[in-house]
């Protein structure tokens, strides 16, 4: 067992090293006696014989040391040697350790937070077996020409022909009401077909769905996610139960495991009734247009491949392709869901990766200096026969050592900056749980505290490098001449570099805070304040006749309209930022314009509105009327358009007395006529452009569900209670859900862009101040060293002001040097964070030209200081110094 | 590092080392001397090159280590090949020849 005895002496020596000294020792001796003896015995003198093994040989514990070196158990001991050494120096310097190790730790700190968020998103693997394999298959739709996941073909019909799925399952997200214990419920549904779970590859506790339960009659089954079931109880006792669904009762069959949550944070997943049609009235109500086919990939198939067959498949069938310019992608889902957020979050890890880079530059710059005053202590080592190897690790065991205390105070500041990530994240990048550091963050804390440690120790280390010995010994502690060259070069790379690297940061957070504030100031086109929201959605069962919803509607209204504080009250079955994926609606315009390409699917979002909406959201009419009392059941129908659809269909034309047909998948077209033109609003976020809009009076189109939109006299959040109270009046079975302000549904919408643009703006801000620090010690050390020549200058007339200017000039030489580069790089960087920014773009020159000045103001003042400080010496002084 | 000092081929040391043990345990001085003599003089071991290999050769579980009496009754390390060491220096010649006598057809050719 070689191994084990290498590990078990090297550790016996190691922990014994006295015996084991004792021990070599002898048997040196020994063999120097032996030695004697022998040459004595070739006729030698003892005297001569002695001298001669002695230097045979060397020196006793050179000799020792020679020995030792062949275990390694020795590298551990000399480091533990560089190790103690390295505390005690900056135990020495405290002051030095402290400003090194915080500047460090802020970086280091900083980029500890940013990775554990993007270990949490980015680098989790999903958590289904192989998910390189899983595919969302999607087709793109012209409205908008976002690919919003519509199913151009029955995935029946060419599911038995495929050759590059092993599984394939088609999906429709909503919302279902459950009836809990107490009270009624809105919870997140799904209808899977029933291959969904076979392609995930996840099985429920109990069992999946059958093929034959996506026939109407045998549907009456649910699986529950582990958290919904939770609330009826264990997950063996509710398998086998009864729960009612949109006043349905389901046999729960089975349960998911913990955390299963796919498609998005859905808790009940239901059979969907196949052949699936975007028409079909369904179970789950609310955006039933959208379906997304997800599918399991065989082994061995590329994207490309399944994509090609997918294309070919869905141009077989003409008939089938509703768009001929429709195209599908096949698209990983890890990719496809964290496609949003990984450039984000690059550019979060570019940005802190820059400010440590900063701290580092200022560390060596710290490392620096102080390798100049430790000049005679260093040249001391050398003298006594510290070779060079041995003086580099030594130093940089020092600068490894002050980046892992650096790495243990990030640490907490990291702890301490996710408390607050945790708050600030948008909800849908990751569960907030998620984000913690764990072993892959402390391994990359770890990592970069090492990198960044020979990095900055590198500089002082080159320094001892080339240390003259004698010229060093002579000189001791003054300093004077170890400024040139080389090392003045070196000190001034790294105030530039520092400079440049805050320039090209300070201009990407200057572009997304620019952003984020035209973004705020954007008019939505409806009111913010004093706006109470929330979303109501009628069972099936009691409401199944349109009379009945209507109904329902004009008494919840009255209810209402009548509490205390309540300004106007309106329904709308779809709300701006209310954040669900809004339906696009087909319809057929009467009046065509013919200039407009017949090709061109006619889609626009659809909300059927009481009649006081555009008064409540404030949305001005432009043109002829909102809908009044009169626009119900029975009357003629007519619907509002916005202003931006208007000039889409009938530019240049009077849109009042225009007509569209809704409901254009029935065979005979109902023509309503245009009555109204409303402004446009931005109904997805502030970012998005202007919506085109169908609005049609809520009486003669009831829909299942509806947002409840009250206009307050004062604080909006005072009435919910009283609000759901007159809900509950009406019929107390139906679940009152998302109780949110205006207010509160805009902060949730632009919450990554707040997120990016608070996080830009610290770390901005961080590397502002660490270059100006930066920037001031190294005009501080060059002033300092130029005392004597100050004070000469002095002597020979020069005023205080020529002092302030020279020092001045120096250090605005190194940063407009700094800042020519980094506007270049700032240029070259901008260019990748264009798709972040809003309303401006990515080499806007007032923000260019901004932070520039601010960053030549705050290293103006930083050079300011010591040239003051220089200014005010006085030459007799100055003259005497060394 | 002396002028007249008749270094090894480099990379032999630890084969010699195993060969001079070959027939009993002997102490550092030993090898040494041994080393010297039956080369003829040609190759000088220094200690600041012998105890070093020692100690690796021991670790890698080649060589044994003893304290025992000397012929001068003095105490002295010995060393002793082990099993494995036996077969290291069995591979270590055959693989030595092999270099040479490709060596020196290399040699003989030109």
């Amino acid at each position: 067992m070689p191994l084990f005895k290498n590990i078990r002496d090297g550790l016996r020596n190691f922990f014994r090293r006295e015996e084991e000294s004792r021990e070599l020792d002898d048997e040196l001796r020994g063999y120097l006696e032996a030695s004697v003896r022998e040459k004595i015995r070739s006729g030698r003198t003892s005297e001569a014989a002695l001298r001669e093994a002695r230097r045979e040989l060397g020196s006793a514990e050179a000799a020792k040391e020679h020995i030792r070196a062949a275990g390694w158990e020795h590298l551990l001991e000399s480091v533990w040697q560089d190790l103690r050494y390295a505390a005690r120096a900056l135990r020495r310097s405290p002051g030095f350790s402290a400003v090194a190790i915080l500047t460090l730790a802020l970086g280091i700190g900083a980029n500890t937070a940013i990775f554990s968020v993007v270990s949490a998103v980015l680098l989790r693997p999903l958590p289904y077996p192989h998910p390189e394999r899983l595919v969302f298959v999607r087709g793109v739709s012209p409205f908008r020409n976002e690919p919003h996941m519509r199913a151009h073909m029955e995935p029946a019909d060419w599911l038995s022909q495929n050759r590059s799925f092993e599984r394939i399952a088609i999906y429709v997200s909503g919302e279902v009401n459950l009836a809990g214990a107490d009270h009624p419920e809105r919870v997140k549904a799904v209808e899977v077909s029933d291959g969904f779970f076979p392609a995930i590859g996840i099985a429920p506790l109990g069992r999946a769905f059958l093929p034959e339960e996506s026939i109407a009659g045998r549907d009456q089954v649910a699986i529950l996610s582990s958290e919904l079931c939770s609330r009826f109880g264990a997950p063996q006792d509710v398998i086998g139960r009864t729960v009612t669904v949109n006043a349905k009762p389901l046999t729960v069959i089975g349960v998911m495991p913990d955390g299963f949550r796919f498609p998005g944070r859905t808790q009940i997943w239901l059979p969907l009734p196949l052949p699936w049609s975007p028409d079909k009235d369904g179970v789950v109500t609310t955006a039933a247009i959208y379906s997304t086919i997800v599918a399991r990939l065989r082994p061995g198939v590329g994207l490309s491949q399944a994509q090609d067959e997918v294309i070919t498949a869905a141009a077989q069938p003409p008939g089938n392709l509703q768009d001929a310019r429709a195209s599908v992608h096949v698209t990983r889902i890890d990719a496809a869901l964290l496609s949003s957020f990984r450039p984000v979050l690059m550019l979060l890890l570019g940005a802190v990766a820059l400010v440590l880079l900063i701290a580092c530059a200022d560390v060596a710059n710290l490392l620096l200096t102080r390798a100049v005053l430790r000049q005679k202590e260093i040249a001391l080592r050398a003298a006594l026969g510290a070779g060079r190897a041995r003086l580099i690790r030594q130093n940089l065991t020092e600068s490894i050592l002050l980046a892992v205390l650096a790495a243990a105070a990030g640490l907490f500041l990291a702890e301490w900056s996710l408390r607050a990530f945790r708050i600030l994240i948008p909800a849908n990048m990751v569960l907030v749980g998620q984000i913690q550091l764990d072993g892959r963050v402390l391994a990359f804390t770890l990592g970069i505290s090492l990198a960044s440690g020979i990095l900055f120790g590198l500089f002082p280390a080159m320094h001892s490098f080339r240390l003259d010995l004698n010229q060093s010994l002579k000189e001791a502690g003054t300093g004077l001449s170890a400024d040139r060259g080389l090392l003045g070069r070196a000190r001034s790379v790294l105030a530039i570099s520092e400079v440049a690297l805050a320039l090209t940061l300070l201009v990407g957070s200057g572009l997304v805070l620019k952003s984020f504030s035209r973004l705020s100031a954007v008019n939505p086109g409806f009111h913010i304040e004093r706006v109470l929201t929330s979303r109501i959605s009628l069972g099936e069962g009691l409401y199944r006749q349109p009379e009945k919803r209507a109904q329902f509607y004009a008494e919840a209204l009255r209810h209402t309209a009548a509490l205390p504080g309540v300004r106007d009250a309106s329904f709308a079955s779809d709300l701006p930022l209310s954040g669900a994926v809004s339906a696009a609606f087909q319809f057929d315009v009467k009046e065509k314009n013919p200039a407009r390409a017949t090709g061109d699917a006619q889609l626009a979002l659809y909300n059927a509105v009481s009649p006081d909406y555009f008064r409540v959201m404030g949305i001005p009419m432009l043109a002829g009327r909102a809908f009044t009392e009169g626009d119900r059941s029975g009357a003629p129908k007519v619907v509002v358009v916005s202003e931006s659809l208007a000039k889409a269909y009938w530019p240049g034309e009077n849109p009042l007395g225009k007509h569209v047909n809704v409901s254009s998948s029935l065979p005979n077209p109902e023509w309503s006529e245009v009555v109204g033109v409303a402004g446009d609003t931005r109904h997805f976020s502030p970012a998005a452009e202007p919506s085109e809009e169908l609005y049609a009076p809520l009486q003669q189109e009831p829909p299942l569900g509806a947002y409840l939109i009250v206009r307050s006299a004062g604080d909006p959040a005072t009435i919910a209670g009283a609000l759901r109270e007159a809900i509950a009046a009406v019929d107390s079975n139906e679940p009152v859900s998302e109780l949110l302000t205006m207010e509160q549904r805009l902060s949730t919408s632009i919450s990554p862009q707040r997120f990016r643009t608070i996080l830009l703006s610290i770390f901005a801000a961080l590397a502002l101040l660490l270059s100006a620090a930066g920037i001031f010690g190294v005009i501080s050390y060059w002033a300092t060293q130029r005392t004597r020549e100050i004070g000469i200058r002095m002597a020979l007339g020069a005023k205080r002001s020529d002092v302030l200017r020279l020092v001045l000039g120096q250090g605005m030489r190194l940063t407009a040097i700094g800042v020519a580069l980094g506007l270049a790089a700032a240029f070259a960087f901008s260019r990748f964070i264009a798709s972040l920014l809003f309303g401006l773009g990515p080499d806007d020159p007032l923000t260019f030209a901004g932070v520039t000045l601010i960053l030549a103001g705050v290293s103006a003042f930083a050079c300011w200081i010591p040239a003051h400080r220089a200014a005010k010496v006085d030459p007799i002084v100055a003259l005497r110094h060394d | 590092m002396s002028p007249n000092e008749k270094e090894l081929v480099p990379g032999t040391l630890d084969m010699l080392i195993l060969k001079t043990l070959t027939l009993e345990p002997m102490h550092g001085y030993g090898i040494t001397v041994r080393i010297e003599q039956i080369s003829k003089g040609v190759f000088c071991v220094n200690p600041g090159s012998l105890f070093p290999a020692l100690r690796r050769l021991v670790r890698a579980g080649l060589l044994h280590e003893e304290w025992r009496a000397t012929e001068n009754n003095r105490r002295a390390k010995y060393y002793g090949l082990t099993a494995a060491g036996r077969r290291r220096l069995k591979d270590d010649r055959r693989d030595w020849s092999r270099q040479i006598a490709a060596i020196d057809r290399i040699l003989a050719a030109s």
